[in-house]
């Protein structure tokens, strides 16, 4: 388990430097000159020029990208706005996406699983249907507008819930349903398909044929062996709910990393934007790593021959 | 004579796919007595498995129907009992051996686990320390190396031979009165075959269990079993006692499947091979299934399907060439 | 001919599916209205006229007006038009790029596939929206970069798909026959191996247009989409927004519009889905 753990981490150094030279070359991206374009157009001259010292652009570009991957590390690399180091900045803002991401990673897994367990159960009847469609519609729904759906709905004509910010677990229910739809359709999806996948096989026959009831040939023998490529989807959905809270975060006036990265691209603060983008990116690598252990824990089959 | 242990009476079964109705069984009636081994030989295709399954009650319906007939077991028609009184009966009173060991046991579950199982099921208020023995004890009875670390191993990191007698250990758990074993030794290498055979034929002489055994293997009937009944498309050709049938065939199939002439250059037990193809089970003839590759047919035949009849003691035929006489 | 009797199958399987076929009716009526957008829209969408401003739905007006007081249903209209601009173009990058490199790694293997397939792991560590959002950022946010940045992010999941495929369809005897009688390699995955890999490329295809659409949408809302006054319906909901508790419908029809093409993308992806994969079907 242990060389298993150490060469999947092996295989993510690549992707780590790709990642951090990927934020760091988006900035070279723009047409023109990256610090006129951090500086601002009506800023004066030696402003650009300080500027373009203080970030080092005056440098070749790979003493740059060491600068800047150092300086992700020392704190050197600072936000234009807030005059603090970027990492300070985007540190609590990304706990709170934090608080929201799992927040609605649970919804989605209850409910995306029991969905598709029990359309995979009652294959062809109407539950399976429903489901099917009601997953179909929770991929489909753009997460601003059914946000601003059910804001509508919960704090403008019921004034159940707020309408926006962070404080009590009433603010978080709405941000978290509405971040949760998208991911709970895919993992109902996900859950169903492989279930029905499992129930075809011959151990489930076997499980029958010893007496067991319904219920546990469902629960205990065949969920279980669904669940094992579902755990891979929770993993990328994870991810996909990160970047989703820029959308709903936005909408909701959540104060994390996504509504930072917006207002940050907004004000021209790229060094935030990069840290920001190599946060995100090295968190979604690492529960995707997470989601590959687990998976292994799962499958004996791995354990032994992965 | 006493009731036998298991009787099935006209059983007919049907599939419902998309490209139309699969009549897999039609009118089969055979039965079993306590203590006695019942081979089912026939073709691929023809209609074992379903057989078995409709005894066990693991037809999946949809797509599958059984549309008339009873199974008698113990005298009563397990067809009719409600679903959770047949689930007690399942691995209790009768307990399954599949084909393919390889992918009959669950990947996630040790195999100590999945004997367990069995047991926990039918006798739940049992103890951890009793259930471990009863799991040993059962490995060992099937004999599988170190039973002790055995137990505690996941099915992927055994042979297909090991896993089929941990099909056997938990069949066995909780001494059933009749054990189906369908086509147990298929999926094995050749070395491996004789073992589980041997094996099967010790347990039930221990244990005294009646058996319906399944296979498409002559050799392996005539070798296990006390009666033998013989299955083409989903009809019973003909029943009788090992011996009779190998001494004196009496359906055409049967005679073709011995094969008339001995030849050295193929394995003896196995099937020989009849000119003609199987009828197709979603649009059957009207006659005799069988009259197309038959060299006996008579006009009859072309007409009207022939009835399982006794002919001899213990021997019935379905063939008309026998029977109308 | 065998081929022509299964493509058949298929399309027959897919009529049959309800889902799909709704889907179906979606996509083709979007592609209409798109497609005829001139001719269909009452009015010019960009056509101000203050006086009707947020004026309520009407027989003139079946969807009202927005705070410029213009006709919301051309708006949508034309929205459709933009919508699937952006959808064929950067689905078109992907699709050109992401085959070729998928086909490219998976035919030679080694160090090339290694090569290509990390690049598309570096991609794919950028969850969702976010590379999207930060290549539009800083190219600008305007039509055509944002074809552009959407295009690029969904270059990895054709690359993945098309590899997958071509490994698999490369080992059948027909593509070793191919290279035994010396058919150059060009030759070989464009005559064989990619016609017999496009079943899932295509699947992939129609879903890709549902996400696309949906990132085009979310950027759009952010203000980092296509700019105002050109008709679009994630900016149309993000201005709309202000006036949420006044005039809820001019934020409410053009993210019913979205969701509905949406869902029709994914309905017909997902029907086909079940049609063209057998395994599911007893
Ligand atoms: N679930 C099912 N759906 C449709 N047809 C089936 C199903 N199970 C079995 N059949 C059909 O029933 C017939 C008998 O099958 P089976 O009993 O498995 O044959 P065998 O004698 O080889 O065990 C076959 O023609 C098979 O196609
Ligand atoms: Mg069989």
């Amino acid at each position: 388990m242990g060389r298993f753990i150490l060469r999947r981490l092996a295989m993510l150094i690549p992707v780590l430097v790709g990642v951090s030279l990927v934020a760091f070359l988006i900035l070279h991206l723009a047409p023109g000159d990256p610090a006129r374009l951090m500086a601002g157009i009506d800023a004066s001259q030696e402003d650009v020029e300080m500027l373009r010292h203080k970030f080092g652009l005056d440098r070749p570009l790979p003493a740059q990208y060491a600068m800047f991957v150092r300086g992700l590390f020392t704190g050197e690399l600072m936000s234009l706005r807030y005059e603090s180091p970027a990492m300070e900045v985007i540190l609590p803002r990304l706990k709170n996406t934090l608080v929201l991401a799992c927040a609605s990673i649970v919804v989605a897994v209850v409910l995306g699983v029991s969905a598709g367990v029990l359309s995979a159960t009652h294959r062809r009847s109407w539950v399976d249907y429903a489901a099917t469609v009601l997953s179909l519609f929770g991929i489909s729904m753009p997460v601003f507008w059914w946000g601003l759906l059910l804001m509508l709905l919960f704090s403008v004509k019921l004034m159940w819930l707020p309408s926006g910010g962070m404080g009590t677990i009433r603010h978080i229910i709405l941000p978290a349903l509405v971040l949760g739809t998208a991911s709970t359709g895919i993992i109902a999806r996900m859950t169903r398909s492989s279930m029905l996948d499992v129930l075809r096989q011959d151990y489930i026959t076997t499980a029958t044929a010893k007496g067991l009831t319904r219920q546990l040939v469902v629960n205990r023998h065949a969920l279980r062996n669904a669940l094992i490529p579902t755990v891979t989807v929770v993993g990328l959905q994870f991810g996909q709910l990160l970047a989703g809270a820029v959308l709903t975060e936005t909408v909701f006036t959540w104060p994390g990393i996504g509504r930072l990265l917006v207002s940050s691209i907004l004000a021209r603060d790229l060094p935030v934007v990069q840290a920001t983008l190599v946060i995100v990116a090295l968190f979604f690598v690492f529960v995707n790593l997470a989601v590959d252990i687990l998976y292994a824990i799962l499958d004996p089959r791995i354990r032994y021959h992965g | 004579m006493k009731t036998p242990l298991l009787s099935v009476r006209g059983l007919t079964a049907h599939f419902h796919t998309e490209a139309g109705i699969v009549k897999a069984l039609e009118d089969i009636s055979f039965s079993i007595a306590a203590g006695e081994v019942l081979g089912l030989v026939g073709e691929t295709g023809c209609g074992k498995s379903v057989t078995a399954s409709c005894i066990m009650r693991l037809i999946p319906m949809p797509p599958g129907r059984i549309v008339s007939g009873e199974i008698l077991f113990d005298g009563r028609n397990i067809l009719a009992l409600p679903d959770d009184e047949m689930r007690r009966m399942r691995g209790h009173d009768m307990a399954m051996i599949f084909q393919d060991p390889m992918s009959s046991l669950n990947p996630v579950f040790t195999t100590g686990y999945q004997v367990g199982e069995a047991i926990v099921t039918h006798e739940p208020q049992i103890s951890r320390k009793t259930l471990l023995g009863r799991v040993l004890d059962l490995f060992r009875k099937v004999n599988i190396a170190d039973p002790e670390t055995s137990v505690n191993r996941y099915p992927h990191m055994m042979s297909g031979g090991m896993k089929q007698r941990v099909m056997i250990a938990m069949a066995l758990s909780c001494g059933p009165k009749l054990l189906i074993a369908d086509e147990p030794t298929t999926a094995l290498d050749v070395s491996i075959q004789a073992q589980i055979l041997t094996l099967i034929r010790r347990l039930r002489r221990e244990e005294g269990s009646s058996v319906l055994l399944i296979s498409h293997d002559l050799g392996v009937i005539a070798s296990m079993a006390d009666r033998v009944a013989v299955m083409y498309a989903g009809s019973i050709a003909e029943i009788s006692r090992v011996k009779d049938l190998f001494d004196a065939p009496q359906h055409p199939y049967t005679k073709g499947l011995l094969g008339a002439i001995p030849r050295l250059d193929r394995d003896q037990g196995r099937l020989a091979v009849i000119a003609g193809t199987l009828p197709n089970l979603m649009d059957l003839p009207r006659g005799c299934k069988f009259r197309e590759r038959c060299a006996e047919a008579l006009p009859v035949c072309a007409e009207e399907r022939p009835a399982l009849t006794e002919i001899r003691h213990g021997h019935e035929v379905a063939c008309h060439a026998r029977t109308r006489r | 001919m065998a081929s022509r009797s299964q493509g058949s199958l298929v399309v027959r399987r897919i009529l049959r599916n309800p889902v799909a076929v709704v889907g179906l009716v979606i996509v083709l009526s979007y592609l209409f209205v798109a497609a005829f957008a001139p001719r269909i829209a009452p009015f010019d969408p960009n056509e101000q006229d203050l006086s009707k401003s947020f004026a309520p739905m009407s027989a003139e007006h079946p969807f009202g007006c927005d705070e410029f007081g213009r006709d919301l249903l051309s708006r949508i209209i034309f929205g459709a038009r933009t919508s699937l601009i952006i959808q064929i173009f950067s689905v078109c990058i992907a699709l050109v790029v992401g085959v070729f490199l998928g086909a490219l790694g998976g035919y030679f293997g080694g160090w090339l596939d290694e090569g290509i397939m990390r690049m598309m792991d570096i991609l794919l560590a950028f969850p969702g929206i976010l590379l999207a959002l930060a290549i539009v950022a800083m190219l600008g946010p305007d039509l055509r970069n944002l074809i552009i940045a959407i295009g690029i992010y969904s270059i990895p999941q054709f690359a993945r798909i098309t590899r997958g495929s071509v490994i698999s369809v490369k080992q059948n005897d027909y593509v070793t026959a191919a290279r035994a009688v010396g058919e150059t390699q060009a030759s070989i995955i464009l005559r064989y191996v990619l016609p017999n890999a496009i079943s899932p490329i295509i699947i992939q295809t129609t879903l890709r247009m549902a996400t696309v659409l949906l990132t085009a949408a979310g950027l759009g809302f952010l203000g980092l989409g296509v700019q105002p006054p050109e008709p679009e319906w994630g900016t149309m909901l993000s201005n709309a927004r202000m006036y949420l508790r006044s005039a809820p419908m001019v934020a409410v029809i053009p993210g019913l519009s979205i969701m509905l093409v949406v869902l029709g993308f994914n309905f017909f992806g997902d029907g086909s889905q079940d049609a063209l994969n057998p395994r599911l079907k007893e």
